[in-house]
C-alpha cells in the first residue's frame, strides 16, 4: 500500500506540475477537466456554480475519508506530496508524537465562516491546491523556462534552434514577495517537522480529519507491538501517540510509512466496526496565537512598479480604475466567489499578460489573476484560461464568443498621442488592434487614431503596444460586467487594380 | 499595349534569339533588368519565371553561402488572411536557394503576435521546415547587435538581428499591406522585423526610421509576394474581406523601386508613401519607375 501511495502520489504530483510547467503548450487545456477533477476545493467550487460532475468528485472525496480516513492528502494533494518530497530530501528524519492541536480548526472556521458570507478571502489564502500553483506558476515556471533557455542558448551556439526560447516578463513584485515568503514558511514548516501545514493550518485537511476521526479503516497497532518506537519516529504526521498504542486518524494521512516500517507487522489498516474501543484524542486548549498567525497572510504592502524614463512628452496621467477580468469571468462578484487563486491560467497563459493581483482587485480578494497589459495582451486566437481553470470561475468560451468577449473598453487620451507630442506618425496602436476598434483617421498630414467602443473586446493590444510614456495616450477599462462586442461592419472591399493590366 | 506586350515577350529572349549560338547571360547583360513584375500565376511560378529575366538564383545564392530569407510572419493569422507572406512563395524561395547551394537558409521576423503562434499559424514554419530551411526565434534580445548609422536623419542606433547582418545573402520577402501608421508596408517596412526595439521607431517618427534603416544593409534579392494584398484594416487586417487576390509578384535588388511599384499596385502613388520618398530622398534607392528597365510578364 505505501508503494501504491507513492506511485499515485507521485504520478499526481506529476501530472499536475508538467501541466503547469508545460511551457510550449504540449499538453491541451482541456487536459485540466482530468487532471484537476480530483481536486477538491476547485470541484466544490465549480459544484457550487451548479456543475454536477465536479459534484462526483467531491462526493467522491469525502466518500473514500468516509472510509479510509484522508487518502486524499498523500495520494492526490500537490501540496502534501510536495512537503513530502522536500522532507524526504532531509537526510535524518526523525518525528516525535505531538497532541492534536486544535488550531486547525480555527483556521477551518477562519476559511468557512467567511465563505458564508460571501468570501474566497480565506480559502483562497489557505487552500492547498491554490497555494501549490501559485508555488507552481511563480517559482517552479520561471525556474523551468530559465532551464529551457539555457537550453536553447547551449543548442543555439551549436547552430541549433530546435528548443524554442520562452519570453519571460516577469511579475510585479509585491506579489513575488508574497509568494516567495509563503513558500519559505510552508517549506520551513515541511523541513522541519513534516505535514505540520496540513495538520495545523490547512482548513481542508482540518475539514477530511473530522470526517477521518469517525471512518471506517484505521491504523491499529496490535498487541504484538514490542514499542521499538520506530513508526512514531517516521510518522511526517506525529500522530502516532505509543504511550496508549492509538493513531489520531484525524491527523493520519494514510502514507503508510508506520505500516511498513513495523518489524514484527503490528500496524494495520483495518475496519473498525468491530472494536469500538478506539479512544480520540479530543482537543482541550485552544491556542490564542493562532489568531496572531492568520495576519501573515497580509504582509507589508508596496508597490514598487518599474517606470521607465520619460522620453516624450506626455503629460496627462492615464490609468484604468476597473481592473480587466480574463474573458468568462462574467463578473467581478461572480469571479471573486469562485477563484481561489491557484493561478493554474496565470502559467498557462501564453501571452503572460495574466497576471497574479496582490491588492488591485479590492478589498478580499488578493492574488486573483487580472489581465496587466504593462506584460502583453490576450492573444485573439487563444481561449487557454476559460479552458484550464478548475474552478469554473472563468467559463470556457469558444473562440467565436470569446473573439467578441468585451472584457474592457479602450479609452483614449489623444494629446498623449505620439501623433500630437512628436508630430510624427505612429499607428502602433490600430496596427495591433484585431477588431480594428482603433483606426487611423487623417488629421492633417498625419494619422491619428480613433476608438469605437461598441467594437473593442479590451483585449490590450493597443495599451501594451502604445510608445507613450509616461502616460500612455491609449489604454483599456475593465468592465465590471463583461459583454459582447458588436461585429465591425466594412462591408464589400473595392480592389483598385485593373484586370489585365500592370499599374505602372 | 502593345509596347508592353512586346516586352513582356522579353527583350532578352529576342536578344539572345537573333544571337543563336551566344551563351545567355552575357546577351541579357547588355540591357538588364532593374526590376521584374509578373502576374497571373502561382507565387512559385511567378517567381521562377521572374527570376529567370533577372539572371537565374545561381546570380544571388553562391554555393556554400548563408541565406537569410526575411517574410513577414508577424501576425497570428492564417495565410488567407495576407497578414504574412505567402508560406510557398518562402518555402519555394527556400527551396532554390538550397538548389543553388546555399549552405543554409534561415527563416525569421520579430513577430507582433505570439511568436510561436505566429510562426505555425502563418502555415511559414512548417513549409519551410518542409523545404529544408531552418526557422530561428527573434523574440530575444541576446540575438540582437547594436548598429550605428551613419546618415541617418532619426535612426542613429538600432539593435539589429546577427543573422540579418552575418548572412551571405539577404532574401527580403515581403507582403502587400496596408498599414495604418506607415500608410502601406512592403519591403521597407518589413525589414522592422529584424530590429528589436520596435517601439522605439513608432516613438521617433515612423516614416523616417523606416527610411533610415533601408541603408543598413541592402537586401541582394526582393521578393514583393503580391498573390494576395492586404487592401485595408492592415497590417494585421480583420477578416478574409480585407484581402484582394491580385495574383502579382515584384522583383528586384532596390526595395525602393519595389516599394513603389507596390504602391502602385495598391493605388497608390509612391510619393503618397511618405518613407519611400524619404528613402528616395536620401539616395537609398530609385522610387522614379519612369526611369526603371521593368520586365513585364503576364503568364
Amino acid at each position: 500500500m505505501r508503494l501504491l501511495r507513492i506511485a499515485i502520489g507521485t504520478l499526481s504530483l506529476l501530472a499536475i506540475l508538467i501541466y503547469g510547467l508545460d511551457l510550449h503548450s504540449i499538453i491541451p487545456d482541456r487536459a485540466s477537466r482530468w487532471l484537476l477533477w480530483f481536486q477538491f476545493t476547485p470541484s466544490a467550487l465549480r459544484l457550487s456554480a451548479g456543475d454536477m460532475a465536479a459534484g462526483i468528485s467531491v462526493l467522491l472525496i469525502l466518500l473514500i475519508t468516509m472510509v479510509w480516513g484522508r487518502i486524499y492528502c498523500s495520494f492526490l494533494c500537490p501540496l502534501g506530496v510536495l512537503f513530502d518530497c522536500i522532507s524526504r530530501l532531509k537526510r535524518k528524519r526523525r518525528y516525535k508524537f505531538k497532541p492534536a492541536n486544535p488550531v486547525r480548526y480555527i483556521f477551518l472556521a477562519i476559511a468557512v465562516i467567511p465563505l458564508l458570507a460571501g468570501s474566497l478571502l480565506t480559502v483562497t489564502l489557505l487552500d492547498p491546491y491554490a497555494s501549490f500553483g501559485r508555488i507552481s506558476a511563480e517559482l517552479f515556471r520561471p525556474a523551468a523556462i530559465l532551464i529551457n533557455n539555457s537550453a536553447a542558448m547551449l543548442l543555439e551556439l551549436a547552430g541549433n534552434y530546435s528548443i524554442p526560447p520562452i519570453p519571460y516578463r516577469g511579475y510585479a513584485l509585491p506579489v513575488l514577495a508574497f509568494i516567495l515568503g509563503y513558500t519559505a514558511l510552508v517549506t520551513t514548516l515541511a523541513w522541519r517537522s513534516g505535514r505540520t501545514y496540513c495538520n495545523l493550518i490547512c482548513p481542508l485537511g482540518a475539514l477530511l480529519g473530522l470526517i477521518a476521526r469517525k471512518g471506517r479503516f484505521k491504523f491499529q497497532i496490535s498487541d504484538k507491538c514490542t514499542g521499538c518506537g520506530r513508526c512514531g519516529r517516521i510518522c511526517k504526521a506525529s500522530c502516532i501517540d505509543l504511550k496508549s498504542r492509538v493513531i489520531d486518524m484525524s491527523r493520519c494521512v494514510s502514507c503508510f510509512n508506520c505500516e511498513s516500517s513495523c518489524p514484527e507487522g503490528a500496524i494495520s489498516f483495518k475496519s473498525a466496526r468491530k472494536n469500538s474501543s478506539t479512544k480520540s484524542n479530543v482537543p482541550t486548549r485552544i491556542e490564542r496565537r493562532a489568531f496572531l498567525q492568520k495576519t501573515f497572510a497580509l504582509p507589508g504592502l508596496f508597490f514598487a512598479t518599474p517606470k521607465k524614463t520619460p522620453d516624450t512628452l506626455s503629460i496627462i496621467p492615464t490609468g484604468r480604475s476597473t481592473p480587466i477580468l480574463p474573458p468568462g469571468a462574467e463578473s467581478m462578484d461572480r469571479y471573486a466567489s469562485l477563484c481561489t487563486g491557484c493561478h493554474t491560467c496565470v502559467a498557462r497563459c501564453p501571452s503572460q499578460v495574466l497576471q497574479p493581483s496582490l491588492l488591485e482587485l479590492g478589498k478580499g480578494k488578493p492574488l486573483l489573476p487580472h489581465l496587466n497589459p504593462d506584460f502583453g495582451f490576450c492573444n485573439f486566437q487563444c481561449t487557454s484560461c476559460g479552458e484550464v481553470c478548475p474552478n469554473g470561475a472563468i467559463l470556457p468560451l469558444d473562440l467565436e464568443t470569446k473573439q467578441r468577449r468585451q472584457i474592457g473598453q479602450v479609452k483614449l487620451e489623444i494629446e498623449n498621442c505620439i501623433v500630437r507630442t512628436r508630430k510624427t506618425d505612429c499607428g502602433a496602436c490600430a496596427e495591433h488592434c484585431p477588431t480594428k476598434a482603433v483606426s487611423m483617421k487623417p488629421k492633417g498630414k498625419l494619422k491619428e487614431p480613433t476608438i469605437t467602443s461598441e467594437t473593442c473586446i479590451g483585449c490590450g493590444a493597443c495599451e501594451f503596444i502604445c510608445p507613450s510614456r509616461p502616460f500612455r495616450a491609449i489604454w483599456v477599462e475593465g468592465n465590471a460586467t463583461q459583454k459582447q462586442a458588436d461585429k465591425p461592419n466594412f462591408g464589400k472591399l473595392k480592389t483598385p487594380l485593373g484586370k489585365e493590366d500592370f499599374p505602372f | 499595349m502593345k509596347r508592353r506586350e512586346f516586352i513582356k515577350l522579353g527583350a532578352a529572349a529576342l536578344a539572345t534569339g537573333a544571337v543563336s549560338f551566344a551563351n545567355l547571360p552575357t546577351a541579357v547583360a547588355a540591357k538588364p533588368h532593374d526590376m521584374v513584375a509578373v502576374r497571373n500565376g502561382s507565387p512559385e511560378k511567378m517567381f521562377d519565371e521572374g527570376i529567370a529575366v533577372l539572371g537565374t538564383m545561381s546570380a544571388f545564392v553562391k554555393p556554400g553561402q548563408t541565406v537569410v530569407v526575411k517574410p513577414n510572419i508577424g501576425w497570428d493569422v492564417q495565410p488567407e488572411r495576407a497578414a504574412n507572406t505567402n508560406p510557398g512563395l518562402v518555402a519555394h524561395i527556400v527551396k532554390r536557394s538550397l538548389e543553388a547551394g546555399a549552405k543554409e537558409v534561415l527563416v525569421f521576423d520579430h513577430t507582433c503576435d505570439n511568436w510561436r503562434d505566429a510562426y505555425q499559424n502563418s502555415g511559414i514554419e512548417s513549409a519551410v521546415k518542409n523545404a529544408g530551411g531552418k526557422v530561428v526565434p527573434a523574440n530575444n534580445r541576446r540575438y540582437y547587435r547594436e548598429v550605428r548609422i551613419p546618415n541617418a536623419r532619426r535612426l542613429h542606433k538600432v539593435e539589429v538581428h546577427e543573422l540579418f547582418l552575418d548572412a551571405d545573402v539577404v532574401i527580403n520577402v515581403p507582403i502587400i499591406k496596408h498599414h495604418g501608421g506607415g500608410t502601406m508596408t512592403v519591403s521597407m517596412k518589413n525589414l522592422m522585423g529584424v530590429v528589436y526595439d520596435r517601439p522605439a521607431w513608432h516613438r521617433n517618427d515612423l516614416h523616417q526610421c523606416i527610411a533610415d534603416f533601408a541603408s543598413v544593409r541592402k537586401p541582394d534579392l526582393v521578393v514583393v509576394d503580391g498573390y494576395r494584398a492586404l487592401m485595408r484594416n492592415g497590417p494585421r487586417g480583420y477578416s478574409v474581406e480585407d484581402v484582394s487576390t491580385l495574383k502579382m509578384q515584384v522583383l528586384g535588388t532596390d526595395m525602393i523601386a519595389c516599394d513603389a511599384a507596390a504602391a502602385r499596385i495598391f493605388g497608390l502613388k509612391p510619393s503618397d508613401v511618405r518613407h519611400i520618398t524619404l528613402a528616395h530622398e536620401s539616395g537609398t534607392g530609385n522610387m522614379d519607375l519612369s526611369t526603371l528597365n521593368i520586365a513585364r510578364l503576364a503568364l
